[in-house]
């Protein structure tokens, strides 16, 4: 959009909304239109000159400029032809409902129930394009969030049953709840935990029950900032893994570092590399991650560098065949 | 001249919006301030890029005669009933849950449009509040570079094309809709030249996508969320009997149900059995297998050769580099 037809449009939203907001300031209406005051000003100066056809005094917009420039307060008036603000575009449309569906998805009790009856309304205000988006947060149950909230709330130590998945363990830890996020999809709760007395990060998702413990929470400052690359630490170690096509949707569910795609003739010396085989380099978050990532893969991972990362894995491939021979006095 | 134009345009939408006959040209001209100093030609021009320019930004601008029984002249107007915000009631309630939509889009422009709503909400006097939910603000985030063209286009309906994944071949699609799913944005539409419905993740889009069509070009079927369905998880259609070693393998555990161990089988110290229901087409064999020594396939034989085999796979993968 051109910046004239920009101004236009806003101006279209100043003139009702400087209306229903009489007296007021210069800098309040700057933050509310997302522009610098100076820039108020000059849409005033324009709207000065804005009024019904005829071009006579009574016919042009009322303007208060010194006022305005001024004490910065602004008063506007013979304008009731443009009362009301323009019908949202439909990608105002779009993104208002989107950001609300947002909310609505880790929203509980009565907050959950205004942000349905207004999604409802706004609905109805835009046309067919807010079915055109679909969005979903993976937050867990919502008892689970709303004990959680509250122990916030109410500044509860809490007793969490968790499903740990780096571990691959139910772990029961006693943490003090300081805040709920959101970010790529999933609900996290960052905690205060009483055992290892650090912060740690939980997947709402695998929050299986809340307990209060009746004991209030202790203070521990502000946890860290977890900002927008959770688990891509440079500081980690590194593996590079050689992946078939069956293994390379890891490269987009995991943090990589680099990925690289090889043609045929690139082929790891003792394995025949089809075309669309991939290598990439992953920070590793834990040794029983990436274990586990090499034991889910299996045959998907062709190579790894440095070989000796392997090893737990291979172990604990091991020691399951060796499980199973003992059930089953075989291997198969 | 920017303010000259912005003067210009501005009045001539009140012209248009407070004028309930069709307005012929000429009358546009005589009384809308900007347009009586131009030559004919270059009156012309300048009315139709304005046009052009209300439009683009939404404008309805209707053309029409008054008189449909004589050949009058056409005219412009703009309907009210058409420009104006509906009237809205909210509640309290739902006018805070309306503020905490304020800083939920982490993608500029998706923000820019949010911001711009919520200040034509305010225009008619609804005042959400941003700060007062600000604990429950999730993020979305769109880091595909894909995205901005593609939402352009999915609203304003409009073919478009792009790469995807390791092909060179451009893909021509009809984007019906868009959709956040575990924190990856997918396309869902038709794909004009294999006349079939597809999924596209944005993240595997390997060229920007480029608008190929007219906007409104197609329409938009009406059961979507019935074709969204091949990102839902594959519904189980077995179960398996798995020994489980107490707190571990909480994945495999919660989808399942304890069981009694079968006759033939003596468990392990401190395992359990689980009855797990699991879709044979997914990555059940994956799943246990990340379990390593937690987890004990009993039943079927059938699924417990398949991670047999994957476990000896992953031996045979990596040779210890160290001679024992």
């Amino acid at each position: 959009m051109s910046t004239s037809a920009e101004q236009v449009a806003r101006l279209l939203s100043l003139v009702p909304y400087l209306q229903t907001h009489p007296g007021i300031t210069v800098a309040e209406a700057a933050r509310n239109f997302d522009i610098t005051p100076a820039q108020v000003i000059r849409d005033l100066k324009v709207l000065w000159m804005c009024g019904l056809p005829g071009g006579l005094p009574g016919d042009l917009i009322e303007v208060d400029m010194d006022a305005a420039e001024g004490e910065g307060r602004i008063l506007l008036s013979n304008a009731d032809y443009l009362s009301r603000p323009m019908r949202f575009s439909p990608d105002e449309a779009m993104s208002l409902v989107v950001a609300l569906r947002a909310v609505a998805e880790v929203a509980t009790g009565p907050e959950a129930s205004a942000l349905t009856s207004a999604l409802a309304k706004l609905e109805e205000l835009t046309g067919d394009e807010s079915r055109r988006v679909a969005i979903a947060v993976d937050a867990g149950a919502a008892e689970m969030r709303q004990a959680v909230r509250d122990a916030i709330a109410a500044g509860e130590r809490i007793q969490l049953t968790y499903d740990g998945v780096a571990r691959g363990e139910t772990t029961r830890p006693v943490v003090d709840p300081v805040r709920i996020e959101v970010r790529d999809g999933a609900g996290y709760l960052q905690a205060w935990s009483v055992e290892p007395q650090a912060w740690r990060t939980f997947k709402l998702e695998r929050v299986v029950a809340v307990e209060s413990t009746g004991v209030s929470a202790s203070h521990h400052g502000e946890p860290p900032v977890t900002g927008g690359a959770w688990f891509t630490d440079r500081d980690n170690p590194q593996v590079r893994l050689t992946l078939a096509p069956s293994a390379v949707w890891i490269t987009e569910y995991y943090p990589v570092l680099d990925v690289e795609t090889h043609s045929g003739d690139q082929s790891v010396p003792g394995h025949s590399t089809a075309t669309g085989a991939v290598s990439a380099t992953l920070p590793v978050a834990s040794v029983d991650w990436l274990a586990s990532l090499l034991l889910r893969l299996g045959a998907g991972v062709r190579a790894i560098d440095p070989a000796e990362a392997a090893r737990p894995a291979v172990q604990q491939a091991r020691d399951a065949l060796s499980l199973n021979a003992a059930l089953f006095g075989d291997h198969g | 001249m920017a303010p000259r134009k912005s003067e210009r345009i501005v009045n001539l939408t009140i012209c248009l919006l407070s004028s309930r006959r069709y307005l012929p040209k000429e009358r546009i001209r005589e009384v809308v301030e900007g347009y009586h100093d131009l030559t004919d030609g270059a009156f012309e021009r300048t009315f139709e890029r304005d046009k052009d320019d209300l439009r683009g930004m939404g404008v309805p601008i209707e053309m029409g005669s008054n008189d449909k029984f004589f050949d009058d002249e056409i005219g412009y107007r703009i309907r009210r009933a058409d420009f104006e915000l509906p009237p809205v009631d909210f509640t309290p309630d739902e006018v805070t849950a309306l503020g905490a939509a304020a800083r939920v889009w982490q993608q500029a422009s998706a923000a820019r449009q949010t911001a711009k709503a919520l200040g034509k909400l305010r225009a008619v006097g609804v005042e959400p509040d941003v700060e007062r939910l600000a604990a429950l603000q999730p993020a979305v985030t769109a880091r595909e570079p894909a995205f901005d063209a593609l939402w352009q286009a999915t609203i304003s309906r409009s073919e478009v094309a792009f790469r995807y994944r390791g092909s060179d071949e451009m893909r021509h699609v009809e984007p019906w809709s868009v959709i956040w799913r575990k924190g990856s944005w997918y396309l869902l539409g038709r794909d004009t030249d294999r006349d079939q419905d597809r999924m596209f993740k944005m993240s595997r889009i390997r060229s920007l996508p480029t608008v190929e069509g007219e906007p409104g070009g197609y329409r938009v079927p009406d059961n979507l969320a019935e074709r969204q369905a091949s990102l839902e998880p594959v519904p189980p259609d077995a179960e398996a009997l798995v020994a489980v070693r107490g707190d571990r393998a909480p994945t495999i555990r919660r989808a399942g149900a304890p069981a009694d161990p079968p006759h033939h089988v003596q468990l392990p110290e401190g395992f359990a059995v689980w009855r797990v229901p699991y879709a044979r087409s997914g990555d059940f064999v994956g799943q246990i297998c990340a379990a390593g020594p937690d987890a004990v396939v009993l039943e079927p034989r059938e699924l417990r050769e398949r991670v047999l085999a994957q476990l000896i796979a992953v031996v045979a993968a990596h040779p210890d580099p160290r001679p024992a």
